[in-house]
């Protein structure tokens, strides 16, 4: 009974040492949810610069890719998050909407001058040659793909999603949209700081 | 006491009163309509965007015109027959009115797409200006006399031009 209670004690002596205190407070992990939670304070999005064409509005908005990172894998594990994140940083996805005035749909024939359809396959896959970005150092980036946001008449804009790859995440940008669909000509967008830093 | 009181009730009262007047007499003069002009010449000019279209044209069009030299040359040329000549030259004045078509639209469509943007630019600088009236001038011929105070052509030639780049 003794050599029983011996081995007892033992037991509990080295389970005692076994066990560590997990540490929640890892520098890493914190410094990714300042970084993340300054980005959603400054509202994810940069400004939106709007160039106005007749009765056109023509809207940029840079979004940072942590959003889409975070919208698809979660704020629970940010690790994942940022190295991804720095696997893909070289990557800019910008927000670019079309509005008339009046909010009629810019997809009919008398704005476009094509059948709807058209217009509609030409949004989804025409579109990319009619935008490239110039970024400070003066290299041109031909636009690497577009996503074509269908809103089936609901929404009073149409939105599109443009890609573009290989720029540095501290470079500014200028985006140059040549219109081709509304026949308006060239515009520009220059996007100034991508994020105000908050001091936390 | 009562006295020295209403005296001094009458300087306050004829001091704001003077300052009111003051006031409506300031703001009379400050409202005044503010007209100015531009040289529309100048503007269309120096504006980047007819720039841009205007090198982008030519790129265009010395483009067709090689082709259709090279397309001449060919005809002048003793190697082919008389039925290649015939197809040749038949392509070649189908291509030389397209090219003089091409220039004649080119510029009128251009031109149009840089004045409904000048137009739309011009409207935000009256607006952050208080400009009532911008009146458009080419080379003065349609204003027999405007002090140069009132030329903002430079201003405006630059407020455009940061617009269409996005800087502004």
């Amino acid at each position: 009974m003794k050599d029983l209670n011996k081995l007892f004690c033992i037991f509990c002596a080295l389970l005692f040492v076994s066990c560590k205190k997990e540490t929640n407070d890892n520098p890493k992990n914190s410094e990714i949810r300042d970084r993340y939670f300054n980005l959603e304070k400054i509202g994810w999005k940069s400004r939106a610069y709007t160039q106005k064409a007749d009765d056109i509005a023509f809207t940029a908005i840079e979004v940072p890719i942590q959003y889409y990172l975070l919208k698809d894998l979660g704020t629970e594990n940010l690790i994942p998050v940022d190295s991804l994140y720095e696997e893909n940083k070289r990557e800019r996805i910008i927000e670019f909407t079309f509005q008339q005035d009046e909010e009629k749909d810019l997809l009919e024939k008398n704005f476009t001058g094509i059948d709807y359809t058209d217009a509609v396959k030409y949004m989804s896959f025409g579109l990319q040659k009619d935008f490239y970005v110039v970024t400070s150092k003066k290299d041109t980036i031909a636009c690497s793909g577009v996503n074509y946001e269908r809103t089936y008449k609901i929404a009073p804009y149409q939105k599109v999603l443009l890609f573009f790859s290989g720029i540095d995440p501290n470079e500014k940008i200028q985006l140059v949209y040549s219109d081709y669909p509304f026949r308006k000509g060239t515009l520009k967008f220059q996007f100034k700081d991508t994020y105000t830093q908050i001091a936390l | 006491m009562i006295k020295h009181k209403s005296s001094l009730l009458l300087i306050i009262n004829s001091l704001l009163v003077f300052s009111l007047i003051f006031y409506v007499i300031l703001t009379s003069f400050t409202s005044k309509t503010k007209i100015v002009y531009v040289d529309t010449t100048e503007l269309f000019d120096g504006f980047l965007m007819t720039k841009e279209l205007k090198s982008k044209g030519e790129k265009e069009f010395l483009s067709k015109k090689a082709a259709l030299d090279n397309l001449y040359s060919q005809i002048q040329s003793k190697s082919i027959n008389a039925s290649q000549k015939e197809i040749l030259m038949k392509q070649f004045i189908q291509e030389k009115e397209e090219l003089e078509e091409f220039n004649q639209i080119y510029a009128s469509t251009e031109s149009s797409k840089i004045w409904s943007r000048i137009n739309s630019y011009s409207e935000d600088f009256s607006k952050e200006n208080n400009y009532e009236l911008i009146i458009g001038t080419e080379n003065k011929t349609t204003v027999l006399y405007a002090d140069e105070k009132i030329n903002v052509t430079k201003e405006l030639l630059t407020y455009i031009n940061k617009r269409y780049e996005g800087l502004k």
